[in-house]
């Protein structure tokens, strides 16, 4: 008979699998915008447990127009959902085939994003696609949203079901 | 099955079997991560018809929901350009795109699975595009991405080598 010390399964096991942790999130529904104020993304959410710090991408399928171009954001919320400012840190960034019109990447999470917690592209009125890339630290139990609206409102921007957020844990 | 996360085993502590069912052998199959490269050149000369792109490729299974984000290395003429398309399996749903450095020329982001995806090419200098999806398999499979000339053009256009894709697969 072979002993196996609990610290084998904790170095070994536990600890691994942590290091290999992935989160694959999708959005479950279209989202419609025809106005500058940011909306959720339904379903395009990561949680992040306090202490922990996430590396990850977020593909944005999407429709707008020359006119409407379009802007994302995160917004950060604490366990219970609600909007929280001082609790997720890090920086993200946006990029597609195209131009930021006004940032290209940002380093605020915030309850409200603003203009300048915002990070906007040009588009064109085929449908495309941009990624968000970024990472994230949680002070405590809480999620970043996803959010996205027209940068300047004219006719529709959809943002389609089925973009998704990949994200890889960076510490433990 | 969904991500668990493991325990802390403690001095003396009994492993039960069902432990190394939930956290290792359901957690493994959570992010279970294919990696694979694109061991040739594909050359298209006067050729718009779609190629597969020699191993960027993955097995599926029905009913397993994948995730995919691939770098393509290029370069083709300002009159060939280049579209993608992601082939799967029949019946199969979801969505896959691109975002690189050329503007959009037919679509960018595609729902049916075989169509293009198009952006217009700077020219001669060598490029990159980003491609990602996500992808409920309609039946037992493989999902292959692809590359031609959106224009048939009596110029060489290539997709290069070393090109490679990063598919997770998603708990159900």
């Amino acid at each position: 008979m072979e002993y196996v010390h609990p610290d084998l399964l904790n170095v070994a096991l536990r600890d691994n699998m942590l290091a290999l942790r992935q989160q694959k999130i999708r959005q479950t529904a279209d989202v419609a915008k025809t106005t500058t104020t940011l909306d959720n993304l339904t379903g395009l959410e990561l949680p992040v447990l306090q202490g922990e710090m996430w590396h990850f991408q977020t593909f944005v399928f999407f429709t707008s127009n020359g006119t409407a171009n379009l802007k994302l954001a995160f917004r950060a919320e604490n366990v219970l959902g609600s909007a929280t400012n001082g609790i997720m840190f890090g920086r993200y960034g946006l990029w597609g085939s195209s131009a930021p019109i006004t940032n290209g990447h940002v380093a605020t999470y915030v309850a409200s994003p603003g203009a300048a917690e915002s990070v906007a592209i040009t588009t064109g009125t085929l449908a495309d696609m941009c990624v968000l890339s970024g990472t994230v630290l949680a002070t405590v139990d809480g999620s970043i949203q996803t959010m996205g609206a027209q940068q300047t409102a004219s006719g529709t921007t959809t943002f389609r079901e089925n973009s998704f957020i990949l994200a890889w844990r960076v510490d433990q | 099955m969904a991500w668990t996360h493991p325990i802390n085993y403690a001095k003396g502590a009994l492993i039960d079997p069902t432990h190394l069912n939930t956290y290792l052998r359901d957690n493994m199959k959570d992010i279970y991560t294919v990696i694979a490269v694109q061991t040739e050149t594909l050359l298209k000369n006067n050729n718009a018809s779609f190629s597969n792109l020699v191993g960027m490729s993955f097995s599926v299974l029905s009913g397993e929901v994948w995730s995919f984000h691939a770098w393509s290395y290029w370069n083709s003429g300002s009159v060939a350009d280049a579209k993608w398309t992601v082939t799967a399996p029949a019946a199969s749903t979801g969505r896959f795109g691109l975002a690189g450095g050329g503007q959009a020329l037919t679509a960018a982001n595609e729902t049916t699975f075989g169509n293009p995806i198009a952006i217009a090419s700077s020219g001669s200098s060598n490029q990159l595009v980003n491609l990602a999806a996500y992808i409920t398999a309609g039946a037992n499979g493989t999902i292959q991405l692809q590359a031609a000339q959106n224009t048939a053009t009596a110029a060489d256009s290539n997709w290069y080598l070393n090109s490679f894709i990063i598919a997770h697969r998603v708990s159900a």
